[in-house]
């Protein structure tokens, strides 16, 4: 039998609105399936309107929350739900982030029931009993002050406080901190998981070795008769331009390394801009081996094993951030290259053969990241979340090649700031 | 395509040595293409420590067809990813690429085995990032702490040093000690090359021959195995060691090793089941990953128990017997000395009492999950066909489930009375001086 061309083939494996199925439950939980029976495994994945924005000054509540879910529900007490999954070499997660709560399931096909059942017991039903949350409590104490030891930890901490207002959620740690870790309650906790955790917008999205119907009918069992509500979200404020250099450097003893974190707040992944900036972020400090700034920092100078740069994009206006690490004494050397390369972007359109190799590369990477079943429910979870078309995919060639050097220089000019910006460093 | 050829696994030899391991795999239209190469940080001496993997760093600054930038722009521009890991055992090289595109692979892959340059401007300035990755290395605790256990667990074998090597050595080593490395370990007689993905194997074959099979066994290497990689015995361990790291950070951590067979010991899958039940299936996740293991014997003692925040266990795959470790963090609260007689408490009873049947057939299930999950991949596989034709031969890992089936309650009591003995373990503590975190410093720049 002739073998269909790779270019064909791609276009059935991404998922789209032809393999796709959508169904919407009268509670308004969402099921995306898509059937994929060439491996034996299943990932349930997806998410609910639940995070650290709707914490107030609890830093780290909706975070706890999640990790202490996992610690008992209304039939399986912390050792059961252990005992049940790891016996079957599957994993279960559930963990917060600033607007969402996210969930991940992966197991094999034949195990997919139990493994839904106890999925929806954790998100429906915890029972937080007090023993457990203070066993938690020990463990997240633990990785704060292990936190409290990372360069790049300490870095990422002080940089989002001091580029974000106060009021932002961006501002504070989505971990939390200890003085928030000793106080929580565990009403805290339940009252959190009570006022927030409901099923409008939850969005379940089912990849591998089970038909769509199924997967419809059994999510349907598990989460279709929760009828829980939560209050209207407020909007957010907003984020102020920042002016200036502000620069910081956070002290750690003993440290070999220096860490090296500049940038500013930029914009959601929502907005119109988005694919001009990926693309101009890809040239800057992505493409081979960290872009333009791997090729002058490191190949150049040898100043760094690492550099990079980033856009976190998300709900809201997610940071741009330029990171490295290196030694204590080259430190304002690869900053001052890194503004250097920033200023390049903006003054300068990129070349047409630049534009065109990380074009290339953001289209034809594609099939890789739909390898696995993860990774084809991380990209249908980001259709969710972002309220794409199903057929964002099928689009993407023609979006990315549409994207010209006076766009790259447009987006660098809106989008990276060389004098305004937060650097904070963290070492000896 | 018919689903029976996506198990079978194709191995050939081309004339020059050169060995060739090929699984055809149908369900994307990707390809990995590995080369690896019979050389990690147990064919270095002092002296010349590292020199395995500053020669990978090397491998990608270019030949006189390729220069470094354009390696990295023709694999990017393809949409491929590619790779390189240098390990005590095997350096290796992969690019995983759409499948029409795979032959750019094959084709810098086969350059690039001897022809890379070495240029001596380029091998300093790698020195200088070969530097600030170990420095990366030196912020963590775990890796301070592992280097110091690797170096009291062997006084002879090269393993006993870490794979990116010492600092006096990177400072001191020339490009000649770099390239004298490379030509004697980088030939077809010394290199495995595995290849998973959507492709037929008889194209395959043909388009490695074409680029490969032109490459002449290099003069500098030996033309036995045994002599490019000698045999090395560490002598027995007599006697408990142990090892204290100071360091900064409030947290302490412990790690116990003892050592173990190597992977085609009979010994070794016992040795798996062991640390399954022990501390969880972990066996298999080189790259990280594998479930949670809250509901293993050590967990449930330890971590339930209030002694340990976390707590883990593995006992890798290699050449020559290596080492069987189980390390956690210990509880704020908690003594190292307390968390290191909890474990003792589970070694002795692992020890005295047979282990039950539930626990291995959950051993099994966790297995047969982990190795499904860890084929999904083509680059995965490829890496799983490579490790084990390293290590052993390639059907090691297609073999591992049958074999771990076959793990009695008698076998797991056996290894663990043989290997997990005081006489056989070093211990050590890293133990934190204090919050790393001193004072904060600021300006603004207003003028700017």
């Amino acid at each position: 039998m002739p073998r269909k061309s790779t270019a064909a083939r791609t276009a059935t494996s991404l998922p789209h609105s032809g393999n796709v199925a959508v169904f919407e439950l009268n509670n308004g939980v969402r099921i995306m399936a898509y059937e994929n029976f060439s491996t034996p495994s299943v990932i349930v994945s997806g998410f609910l309107h639940a995070g650290a924005r709707d914490e107030g000054s609890a830093a780290g509540l909706a975070g706890f929350t999640t990790d202490c879910m996992m610690r008992g529900t209304r039939s399986h007490n912390y050792e059961a739900i252990f005992e049940q999954s790891e016996a079957v070499g599957a994993s279960l997660s559930v963990s917060s982030g600033v607007f969402t709560s996210g969930f991940y399931s992966k197991s094999l096909a034949e195990d997919l029931p139990m493994m839904l059942d106890l999925l929806a017991e954790v998100l429906r039903e915890p029972t937080f009993p007090e023993a457990e949350i203070e066993r938690e409590r020990s463990e997240w104490l633990t990785e704060l002050q292990e936190r409290s030891n990372s360069t790049r930890a300490m870095s990422s901490l002080a940089f989002y406080t001091a580029a974000y207002p106060e009021t932002h959620p961006f501002h504070r740690s989505v971990n939390g901190y200890p003085e928030t870790a000793r106080t929580i309650t565990r009403d805290d906790v339940a009252r959190f998981h009570r006022e927030f955790f409901a099923p409008a917008g939850l969005t379940v999205v089912v990849v591998g070795a089970v038909h769509a119907n199924e997967a419809r009918d059994r999510v349907a069992a598990a989460f279709g008769d929760w009828s829980a509500t939560r209050p209207q979200r407020a909007e957010l404020p907003p984020v102020p331009a920042l002016q200036g250099h502000f620069r910081k450097h956070i002290t750690m003893a003993g440290k070999s390394q220096t860490n090296v974190l500049l940038g500013h707040p930029a914009l959601p992944t929502t907005h119109p801009d988005w694919l001009s900036c990926a693309l101009m972020n890809s040239i800057l400090g992505q493409f081979g081996m960290y872009g333009r700034l791997g090729e002058s920092v490191r190949k150049e100078e040898g100043l760094v094993y690492y550099i990079g740069s980033h856009f976190d994009g998300g709900m809201a206006e997610g940071a741009w951030t330029l990171s490295a690490g290196t030694n204590p004494d080259t430190v304002d050397r690869v900053v001052d290259i890194a503004v250097r390369e920033m200023r390049r972007i903006r003054d300068r359109k990129v070349t047409a053969r630049e534009l065109e190799d990380n074009q290339r590369y953001f289209i034809g990477s594609l099939p890789l990241q739909m390898e696995t079943n993860e990774g084809i429910a991380g990209q249908i979870i980001s259709m969710a979340r972002y309220n794409r078309p199903l057929d964002h995919l099928l689009t993407y060639p023609e979006r990315v090649r549409a994207v010209t050097t006076a766009d790259v220089q447009a987006a660098a000019r809106r989008w990276l700031h060389p004098d305004d910006y937060v650097l904070i460093t963290a070492g000896k | 395509m018919p689903k029976s050829s996506a198990k079978s696994v194709i191995r050939r030899r081309l004339k020059n040595g050169l060995t060739v391991v090929l699984k055809e795999m149908h369900a994307a239209p990707v390809i990995s293409f590995c080369v690896w190469y019979r050389v990690g940080s147990r064919d270095e001496h002092l002296g010349i420590t590292g020199a395995s993997h500053w020669v990978e760093h090397m491998m990608f600054k270019g030949t006189k067809r390729f220069n470094e930038t354009e390696l990295d722009r023709l694999v990017s521009r393809e949409g491929g990813a590619r790779n390189a890991f240098t390990w005590i055992d095997f350096t290796a090289y992969y690019e995983t690429m759409p499948a029409d595109r795979i032959e750019l692979a094959i084709d810098l892959e086969a350059d690039r085995m001897v022809n890379s340059r070495f240029d001596m401007r380029e091998v300093n300035s790698e020195r200088t990032v070969i530097l600030n990755e170990r420095e990366m290395y030196e912020n963590s605790p775990g890796f301070r702490l592992n280097e110091e256990m690797q170096a009291a667990a062997f006084r002879v074998h090269p393993y006993g040093h870490e794979v990116i090597g010492h600092v006096t050595d990177l400072r001191s080593m020339t490009r000649d000690d770099l390239y004298a490395h490379y030509q004697r370990h980088y030939a077809p007689g010394n290199a495995v090359i595995t290849v998973a993905g959507d492709f037929t194997a008889r194209d395959m074959l043909a388009m490695i021959e074409k680029y490969f099979s032109k490459i002449k066994p290099n003069v500098a290497t030996p033309k036995k195995r045994a002599a490019v990689r000698p045999r090395i015995v560490e002598p027995a361990q007599r006697g408990e060691r142990r090892i204290i790291v100071r360091g900064e950070g409030e947290t302490n951590y412990l790690q116990m090793a003892f050592h173990a067979p190597a992977a085609d010991d009979v010994d070794y899958m016992a040795l798996v089941a062991l640390d399954s039940v022990l501390c969880g299936a972990s066996g298999l996740s080189f790259f990280g990953g594998g479930t949670s293991n809250r509901s293993s014997r050590l967990s449930k003692a330890l971590v339930d128990g209030g002694y340990a925040a976390d707590i883990g266990g593995g006992v890798l795959p290699t050449v020559d017997p290596f080492l069987y470790t189980i390390s956690g963090t210990v509880m704020p609260g908690k003594s190292i000395e307390e968390m290191e007689t909890a474990i003792w408490a589970e070694i002795e009873r692992i020890r005295t009492q047979p282990v039950e049947n539930a626990e291995l057939e959950k051993a099994l299930k966790q297995t047969r999950a982990q190795v499904a999950f860890s084929t999904e991949t083509v680059t995965n596989q490829a890496f799983w066909l490579g490790f084990a034709e390293i290590i052993d031969d390639h059907t090691w890992f297609d073999t591992f489930l049958e074999r771990l089936a076959h793990v009695t309650r008698e076998d797991v009591q056996r290894v663990a009375q043989r290997y997990l003995t005081r006489d056989n373990v070093t211990v050590g503590a890293y133990l934190g001086s204090g919050p790393a975190t001193g004072d904060a410093s600021s300006d603004e720049d207003a003028d700017e």
